[in-house]
């Protein structure tokens, strides 16, 4: 009986690890489709958008980089230079700043946005940047539209597009903003040279100069 | 058995967490009408391409309100069926060619409906979705140059149990079209457009001071019966005429408003004397190459060549033969819609605190809607049009 009672105990031993092995993936697979992500791409922030690919960095007036600011600063930043080239339909194309409001258990194409800056036609596709104008939004009001639920976090997205281009959503630069009270801190900001997007004009201009 | 139902319980557990993982993955069902959440708009054809744009970005480059991919979209059903602007009509085939009357499908799941194709037919469909104080809700906001009538007001609060909100978004100026050659002189005033549109006058040296003009006879075009612009032509027309509406004698065409092929495709004896009330927007987005040949099958490598405003001219400026300026009407952009809706507590996207009428076209005392951000205006100015963001509240045309 013992002889036979021993190995039967394994079977169920190894049974029962093997099925918490596969509970546990699958919970983590679970877990991480619910934040939007396979993981996370920073320590302190709480989710990962699989269709982020390269970075932003933000820009004053002066042409330097920002990693926080007053949500009240109008605009909130004056550029957006993003991190990885445009692809080959989108040379010489334009940008557009949009705020998006990340939501705890549901994934980055469900979260709710705006454009925070209309398009701006930039000239270095090694790095496409959108440029704010006078008239833009501070990050102010769109809290006021989407409050920050997660962690207090925005996330931006550029995205790309052109004349007579559809635009480009499937796959963007980001920046997460992380706002407490009336100031913002960007989390996991790359450093950017901002000479490098001086070059991008906001269509803006064209409706009210700056 | 234990086993067995080890096995069985951990794959019922992996299927579990794997049907959440594709229930959380599962995209939504494409369609192309409205869902009961979408936001929907109808009226007129003049201030259609507005808010084409306004919904779903230009040509140029800069994005509408969809781009953002919310939840909720903007839908602005045109006119005309057609989005190059023109009318439907049977098949000539058939027998002889009448108007189509097209029809829209204003929300997912309903039948289609007669498609409103003017500023002031797309009010009577609004102030009419609902009866008995109770809103029915397929309609949301109407674009109309002209605000609602009393009695529209009247009609509104009883059928749908709430006045209608108007909020002004851009302006246009409406100004007298002829062919590029013409006989007619460099300007009409509005007094002589009543005379030439109540058949006093009907040939151009009839004119006060024009007697060296031409002896041809005049061809007077007005866009068709519900188009706001027709309306707006009127009501100028009328108060040139010292607050009289003016009879339009039997010679005056109706046309499709807004379309440069009214007059460049009339006969060579009608085309030098014909003369068209045209807004400048629609003249400039023509001129900016939106427009392409429809007669040219879809292709990426050979695309149609753009339309444009060959054959045609705008009397922008200049006197004319009675020492008078050129004839020109504003043109407002509005967009009507139920007051109640912007009272609602109801935000709209999802996360949101806004409604969906304050997050796109009027939010008194706080961040300026999607029609007044700086994106928004952008898109009007590509529209051809000049943004003008004014809370009408609920006034009404007398």
């Amino acid at each position: 009986m013992a002889t036979h009672a021993k190995p039967r105990t394994n079977r169920t031993t190894l049974l029962t690890a093997a099925a918490s092995v596969v509970t546990l993936v699958v919970a983590g697979i679970v877990v991480a489709v619910l934040l939007g992500s396979g993981g996370s791409s920073s320590a302190s922030v709480p989710y990962r958008d699989p269709a982020a690919a390269g970075a932003l960095g933000l820009c004053s007036k002066a042409g330097v980089q920002i990693t926080s600011g007053s949500t009240t600063t109008k605009p909130f930043a004056w550029r957006a230079v993003s991190t990885s080239a445009a692809p080959r339909p989108y040379a010489s194309g334009t940008a557009t700043l949009y705020a998006f409001q990340p939501r705890e258990g549901v994934t980055p194409d469900g979260w709710s946005g705006e454009m925070i800056t209309a398009s701006s036609r930039y000239r270095n596709d090694a790095h496409p940047t959108a440029a704010a104008t006078g008239a833009d939004i501070d990050l102010a009001d769109f809290l006021t539209a989407y409050p920050a639920q997660y962690h207090g976090f925005v996330q931006l997205r550029l995205y790309l597009g052109g004349p007579n281009l559809p635009l480009r959503t499937t796959s963007y630069a980001t920046a997460d903003i992380q706002v407490s009270g009336s100031t913002w801190r960007q989390v996991g900001a790359p450093h950017v040279d901002c000479a490098v997007g001086m070059s991008a004009v906001s269509l803006e201009t064209e409706v009210q100069p700056s | 058995m234990k086993t067995r139902s080890l096995a069985v319980r951990a794959g019922a557990t992996a299927a579990v967490a794997l049907g959440v993982v594709a229930a959380v993955q599962l995209p939504a069902s494409a369609d192309g009408a409205p869902s009961s959440t979408d936001v929907v708009g109808v009226g007129s054809d003049i201030v259609q391409n507005s808010l084409d744009f306004l919904a779903d970005g230009d040509i140029h480059g800069n994005p509408g309100y969809n781009s953002a991919g919310n939840k909720n979209r903007l839908i602005s059903f045109d006119a005309t069926a057609d989005a190059n602007g023109r009318n439907g009509f049977t098949d000539p085939s058939l027998g002889t060619s009448v108007p189509l009357n097209p029809t829209v499908v204003l929300r997912a799941g309903t039948s289609p409906v007669q498609r409103p194709n003017g500023g002031g037919a797309g009010l009577t469909a609004l102030i009419n979705d609902g009866k008995n104080g109770v809103s029915s809700n397929l309609i949301s906001f109407v674009r109309s140059p002209n605000l609602p009538t009393a009695a529209q007001q009247a009609t509104a609060q009883a059928n749908l149990g709430t006045p209608l909100h108007t909020v002004e978004i851009a302006d246009d100026k409406q100004v007298i079209a002829t062919a590029s050659t013409t006989n007619a002189p460099s300007a009409l005033s509005a007094a002589e457009l009543v005379g030439i549109y109540d058949g006093t006058y009907t040939k151009w040296n009839q004119l006060p001071g024009n007697s060296s003009g031409s002896s041809a006879t005049i061809v007077p075009l007005i866009p068709q019966n519900g188009a706001g612009v027709r309306t707006v032509f009127l009501n100028a027309l009328k108060a040139a005429n010292n607050g009289t509406a003016v009879t339009l004698a039997t010679d005056v065409r109706q046309v499709q408003q807004n379309d440069p092929t009214t007059i460049t495709g009339l006969s060579d004896t009608d085309r030098p004397n014909a003369i068209v009330p045209f807004p400048i927007g629609r003249y400039s987005l023509l001129q900016s190459g939106y427009f392409h040949d429809p007669n040219t099958p879809y292709s990426a490598s050979a695309p149609a060549t753009a339309l444009g405003v060959n054959g045609i001219q705008l009397q922008k400026t200049g006197t004319a033969p009675d020492g008078s300026a050129a004839f020109a009407a504003d043109l407002p952009y509005y967009v009507i819609f139920r007051e109640s809706d912007l009272a609602s507590t109801t935000p709209w996207q999802p996360g949101s605190t806004l409604n969906w009428v304050r997050e796109l076209f009027l939010n008194p005392g706080g961040p300026a809607p999607f029609v007044n951000s700086a994106p928004g205006k952008a898109l009007l100015t590509a529209a051809g049009v000049t943004p003008d963001y004014v809370d009408k509240g609920n006034t009404t045309s007398g």
